[in-house]
């Protein structure tokens, strides 16, 4: 079939029919072939919206009854507020002294604490949305909590006060009433140990939930249930490890590092509990891995139904937060890496292969320098964590330069164009960076480490009123930068930026 | 009214080919579908289908026999399975084989598919030309299409460095 038949015979919409089955890589070397495709292409608002949305690892809600050209633009404008940290401020929240209260999260732009049998939500404030603070009497003493507001869920970690305070339990709650939670075929999960005086984290992904926990002297034991069966998954001691340095990687896969010789990261499968792989981190000369905390954007069940367009539910960074000990130091260092690339090493051997275990043992000249980004960080005292959404991650701001640093993991799509005056400034960050011994002052290595993740480095110097100081963590979702100041017991409050 | 399914309705193509089918094969057409509908009385005259050609409406009512008795989208499911269709461009097994066809005939199909409005054929003519598609370069694409490239050496050269940034993707 010649073009010239093709060009009279096939009506432009039925080409169109054909591009929106591509990929967005493909769509454009349509768009390279002739005038006919590029014209067709360009014209059409469905296929820009879809290749814009794969671009930016974001994907469609199926919640709006907008028309493709709203959606496109309001994509677009998305991505630019963004890329220039470009923001409305919000009314700020007052939250309730944050002394008493001990543990949060902050999840589909909700922010959650407990403190005794207090579990306080406040969903941030939008310029659709005038934000919610509600506040519930529990009727047992939380320790830690996990939720899913898409999913209505929230998990506790707690006791009764009544009973024998060594028995803990987990309360499988909704997020909305705090009532046992419908779809639980049991509201209340009795975990056999007694989790207080250990470190305890808990974790969820969708119908599945974990509760890690260590001990000062002991190795990390991971329980993982099925909330709504109540199941109990898998049960196992990790040796050398600890509950911070747990982070699920999919429903099906999760990570812990493990303090051995230099330490590695240990890649296993859910349904079996069987290790898949290890990856190494580099060799030391002197010194050991003392401690590693996992930082992991939360996953959530569904994208929030009052969004548009949400981050795609697969794209995820991990920050590893390692410190390292010697005789005469700590040296803290941050590697992030993709959730992507840790899946792709979470496949269990296919059956049939003999039943002999056989964990995949990559050296980290295999694998890491072209897979991670090392950086060497201070550590903020009391206050170890990083937050992140999606490929996003937010450093904490230091008082010399306050500025607000936010790395863009994905490199792969198309910047915004900038405003006349940009507030923000704008790197690409594609070179090695190496962390050498002679800038630690220090032999900790046996190499120097170089490694090359690209990223986006988007910086703005933060305005006047945004509480920023040591300790108090920064937070990002989908639509707000927020942060929390817990300094002055008397006036605790959320601040929040929407993009 | 649902009609009985023995009713059979005769239909001739522009080459003057007729055929005659069981109204629920035909109906998997949503055009011939409300045609009948309009129709109160019963006709003798074959419906005149003057956009499609003999051949291809015999490889039209091979995928419509076998595909008889599935649900038609309706128009209210019509928007989420635009939303849930996204990308998809696995065929099933029946579908592959039926449309391993010559370029020519791939087209046509499409094009009938179009006209007498089968959803679900238009989609499946149209995930294979996408598939032929996936992964060539360009100039792959332009030979398979026998087109020719009318860009200017400038022009190619700017739409090139647009999609740069995507291409390692």
């Amino acid at each position: 079939m010649s073009l010239s038949t093709t060009e009279r015979v096939v009506p432009d919409e039925l080409w169109e029919q054909v591009f929106l089955h591509l990929d967005y890589p493909s769509v454009l070397r349509c768009k390279q072939a002739c005038r006919l495709f590029s014209g067709i292409i360009t014209a059409s608002a469905e296929i820009q919206y879809r290749g814009e949305l794969t671009m930016d690892c974001m994907i469609d809600t199926g919640m709006s009854n907008l028309p493709i050209t709203d959606r496109l633009t309001l994509l677009r404008k998305r991505r630019f507020a963004w890329d220039n940290l470009q923001w409305n401020v919000l009314p700020k929240k007052t939250i309730p002294a944050a002394n008493t209260y001990h543990t949060y999260d902050f999840v589909a732009g909700t922010y959650a604490l407990i403190g005794g049998d207090e579990f306080i939500a406040v969903t941030l404030p939008t310029t659709a949305h005038q934000g919610i603070q509600k506040t519930h009497t529990l009727d047992f003493r939380a320790l830690d909590f996990v939720m899913d507001p898409t999913q209505d869920v929230v998990i506790f970690l707690g006791y009764q006060m009544t009973a024998d305070p060594s028995s803990t339990y987990l309360y499988v709650r909704t997020y909305e009433s705090m009532t046992p939670h419908p779809q639980s075929e049991q509201s209340r999960i009795l975990v056999n140990s007694s989790s207080r005086s250990r470190v305890y984290q808990l974790h969820l992904n969708g119908d599945i939930f974990a509760l890690a926990n260590s001990h000062p002297t002991r190795d990390a034991e991971i329980r993982i249930w099925n909330w709504k069966t109540a199941k109990l998954i898998i049960e196992l001691t990790v040796t050398n490890s600890r509950a911070e340095s747990f982070a699920f990687l999919s429903s099906e896969a999760f990570a812990m590092v493990i303090r051995t010789d230099s330490g590695y990261i240990s890649i296993y499968d859910v349904s079996s509990g069987t290790e898949i792989s290890r990856l190494r981190f580099p060799e030391l000369t002197y010194g050991s891995l003392s401690s590693a905390i996992v930082d992991t954007p939360p996953f959530l069940a569904q994208p929030r139904p009052d969004c548009v367009v949400a981050t795609s539910p697969k794209h995820r960074i991990h920050t590893f937060m390692l410190t390292y000990a010697s005789d005469e130091s700590d040296y803290n260092l941050q590697a992030y890496i993709l959730n992507e690339f840790l899946l792709s090493y979470a496949t269990p051997p296919t059956a049939g292969q003999g039943s002999s275990i056989h964990i995949k043992d990559v050296r980290w000249e295999d694998w890491g320098p072209h897979n991670t980004r090392i950086v060497q960080v201070e550590l903020f005292r009391n206050y170890p964590h990083y937050f992140s959404q999606g490929l996003r991650v937010v450093l904490p701001v230091k008082r010399s330069d306050w500025q607000l640093c936010i790395l863009d993991f994905n490199i792969h799509r198309k910047l915004a164009d900038r405003p006349e005056k940009p507030k923000a400034q704008v790197t690409t960050v594609a070179h090695p960076t190496t962390i050498s011994n002679s800038e630690l002052g220090f032999p900790l290595f046996k190499y120097d480490v170089e490694t090359y993740l690209p990223y986006i480095l988007h910086r703005r110097v933060i305005p006047d009123p945004f509480p920023v100081g040591l300790a108090i963590p920064i937070l990002l979702s989908e639509c707000h930068i927020a942060a929390v100041n817990d300094l002055d017991p008397d006036d605790s409050y959320i601040f929040s930026m929407e993009l | 009214m649902a009609a009985p399914a023995t009713q059979q309705i005769k239909i001739r193509c522009n080459d003057e080919k007729e055929f005659t089918v069981d109204r629920d094969v035909l109906e998997r057409s949503v055009l011939i579908k409300n045609m009948l509908e309009d129709v109160t009385e019963q006709q003798d005259a074959p419906i005149p289908l003057p956009n499609v050609s003999g051949p291809v409406m015999a490889k039209v009512l091979e995928y419509c026999t076998h595909h008889r008795g599935e649900p038609l989208p309706s128009a209210d499911t019509e928007q989420s399975q635009d939303e849930t269709r996204k990308r998809t461009t696995d065929i099933s097994e029946w579908d592959q084989k039926f449309i391993t066809v010559d370029q020519e005939m791939l087209f046509e199909i499409i094009l009938a598919a179009n006209y007498l409005d089968i959803k679900s054929l238009l989609d499946v003519g149209c995930k294979t030309v996408a598939n032929m598609i996936k992964g060539k370069t360009p100039e792959e694409i332009r030979k398979l299409f026998n087109i020719v490239n009318d860009f200017t050496p400038e022009e190619e050269a700017q739409i090139k460095k647009e999609n740069e940034w995507a291409e390692d993707r």
